[in-house]
């Protein structure tokens, strides 16, 4: 997958490498304290991604369990990213991430995927209310409105500003 | 709806019920055994982890049976403001009915046939573009239990069984020993081709990662090499992200394969290409029969999302996406399927069945929804049941009511239920709206408002 890596840079917004920023010294001690220097900073990582909603195990018990169970609102209000991109962007475990499509936007929690599960590039969520809040209404003559392998943008965001739990 | 009791037994105090469906997936897995205690399940032998969670947590809910703008209603009032309000709408739509029986589902195509509604069914947002491309292209296809004795190899194209379909596996293509196939997983090949290393892919043999967006040019690759058509090799691994190599491996399998077989999911027909994917799909296991025998099959989602095809085909002509406002059916994805007649804003009242639109649907879909007057029926509470003008609660479908649901190999399961539900089933409201819209428009017939 390594086309796929090679073809971005390391650096986010205006503010050159990631790595060169004083903030990463808050990283050892307290990750959402990293998150809010990132804002107040002004750093904000603000490029494109592939995002893929999708099944998951925890989504598909969640909805027997009940739409406004805890289950579910938890499977479908997270985004995943692959670890070397959260390195890359300076984003901690848990750190809010406002996910912006031509449509719409989302302040989700990021949380790194397991081993090689994602590539760079690449975000996944579990369908439901914030994945479909995304979606534009065009189906192209199809019925089917593109739900996957959508362009989105993602920048830091207040952990205030998550949407968990907000479901209409 | 009269219960099967031929497989119901009693040991310890349980009631014992042999051969239950699981009606959450398109397996439709019909040899579970249920542990029923009063009303609940306590336990469900065989069942996957969402089987599991299906049986376990559809107890009785204690709330009305009917609510009209939220508050409390008796069930015979909900029937008749619902069937109001359907009547009277200009341009009605009936959606859903993809968690529901396929006796209920004819009902529901009953009223949109009385009252000219636009009828639309969970299938055109989940395979409605392969239900295009079967139109074009035609499907060579077969049963699963075609697929368990005979297949040696298994492609899962866009498609993550072991977290949509966990049994998928173990009961129908890759662990099964069968008549052609006794070694069972030893005598199998598993492919995989993905965007990303789903769990699936840590079951397969060969895992193919693909570009996002590039299926359309990965099966055209493969369409090409079927047919020994010369590639450009740099053209090929830029698109699909995968060297020539790794295709023709594919295909040289594909060919070497006694019996082949791909089952794909919406990550063909949810992403850039939609029925073109579908159709190059559908294409590519045709052209595959020049050379062995090879079949392909949705992945279908929800438990009955194949009778709702079969059901609305049967008494339509076509699939999904249906208007019968002119009293004969016409058929156009892209103008009648629910997405674009709510994100049009067209539509002035719905009834929503068994599907929550209020939560999958774009966002001016959803609003549109929310501004006119909607009926839904849903064993749960749900978005799309708490903005309803008339919601009703209804009990279960295979754990509460008995019935018909296709499994997604189009093969018809008959459900058997585990415990009464004190709420009626939503082919009760359905024939209680029927006679109702049946009733009016038979008024306005002898009153000389319509020729028939």
């Amino acid at each position: 997958m390594m086309w796929w890596c090679a073809s971005r840079t390391a650096t986010i917004g205006n503010s050159g490498p990631v790595r060169s920023s004083p903030v990463w010294l808050f990283a050892a001690f307290d990750p959402l304290a990293l998150c809010g220097m990132l804002r107040q900073a002004g750093i904000m990582t603000n490029e494109t991604f592939i995002l893929i909603p999708g099944r998951t195990s925890d989504q598909g018990c969640g909805i027997s369990e009940g739409k406004y169970a805890q289950r579910y609102s938890q499977a479908i209000s997270t985004v995943q990213m692959n670890a070397d991109d959260m390195k890359r962007l300076g984003l901690e475990e848990g750190c809010a991430v406002r996910i912006r499509s031509e449509f719409g936007s989302v302040v989700l929690p990021v949380v790194a995927v397991k081993g090689d599960e994602l590539p760079c590039g690449l975000l996944f969520m579990a369908y439901g209310e914030y994945s479909s809040r995304l979606m534009g209404g065009e189906t192209h003559g199809s019925g089917m409105p593109t739900s996957k392998g959508m362009d989105v943008t993602i920048e830091s965001a207040d952990p205030s500003e998550i949407d968990t739990g907000r479901i209409s | 709806m009269s219960r099967s009791t031929d497989a119901e037994a009693t040991r310890g105090g349980l009631k014992i019920v042999e051969d239950a469906t699981c009606t959450f997936c398109g397996c439709v897995c019909d040899d579970i055994e249920l542990h029923v205690q009063d009303d609940h399940i306590v336990k469900a032998k065989k069942a996957c982890v969402l089987g599991t969670s299906w049986f376990l947590n559809h107890e009785v809910e204690d709330v009305p049976s009917c609510r009209i703008e939220g508050r409390p209603a008796s069930v015979e009032e909900g029937i008749e403001r619902a069937a109001k309000i359907l009547y009277e709408a200009r341009y009605p739509l009936i959606y859903g009915l993809s968690d529901t029986t396929c006796e209920s589902q004819r009902v529901a195509v009953s009223i949109a046939d009385w009252i000219g509604a636009n009828l639309d069914t969970t299938t055109s947002v989940c395979h409605g573009p392969s239900g295009m491309a079967f139109q074009g292209v035609g499907e060579v296809t077969c049963s699963l239990g075609e697929v368990r004795n005979r297949a040696d190899l298994i492609i899962f194209w866009g498609s993550n069984p072991a977290e949509s379909h966990p049994r998928h596996f173990t009961r129908y293509s890759l662990m099964p020993k069968g008549m052609f196939v006794p070694g069972g997983r030893k005598d199998r090949t598993c492919v995989v081709i993905d965007v990303r290393k789903t769990k699936s892919a840590r079951a397969a043999d060969v895992f193919i990662p693909i570009r996002p967006r590039k299926d359309f040019e990965a099966l055209w690759t493969l369409r090409a090499l079927a047919a020994e058509i010369e590639v450009d090799l740099e053209q090929v691994e830029r698109e699909t992200g995968q060297p020539l190599v790794v295709w023709q491996d594919l295909m040289d399998r594909m060919k070497a394969a006694r019996f082949g077989v791909i089952f794909f999911g919406m990550g063909l027909t949810m992403t850039r290409g939609k029925h073109a994917n579908s159709e190059a799909l559908l294409a590519l296991t045709r052209d595959m029969n020049r050379h062995t025998r090879f079949v392909c099959k949705p992945n279908r989602g929800h438990g009955n999302v194949t009778g709702a095809d079969n059901v609305v085909s049967w008494r339509t002509g076509f699939p999904f996406g249906v208007n019968l406002g002119r009293g004969y059916p016409r058929f156009n994805p892209g103008e009648y399927t629910a997405s674009d007649v709510l994100a049009n804003r067209e539509a002035d009242a719905a009834m929503i069945i068994a599907s929550d639109p209020m939560a999958n649907f774009s966002q001016p879909a959803r609003e549109h929804l929310k501004s006119i007057p909607y009926v839904a029926l849903d064993p749960k509470e749900t978005p799309t049941t708490r903005a309803a003008t008339v919601a009703f609660t209804v009990a279960t479908y295979g754990i509460n009511v008995a019935g018909t649901a296709y499994r997604m190999d189009d093969v018809p399961i008959p459900l058997r239920p585990a415990f009464d539900s004190p709420h009626p089933s939503d082919y009760e409201i359905l024939r209680g709206i029927e006679r109702r819209v049946q009733k009016w428009y038979a008024a306005e017939v002898r009153s000389g408002r319509w020729e028939v």
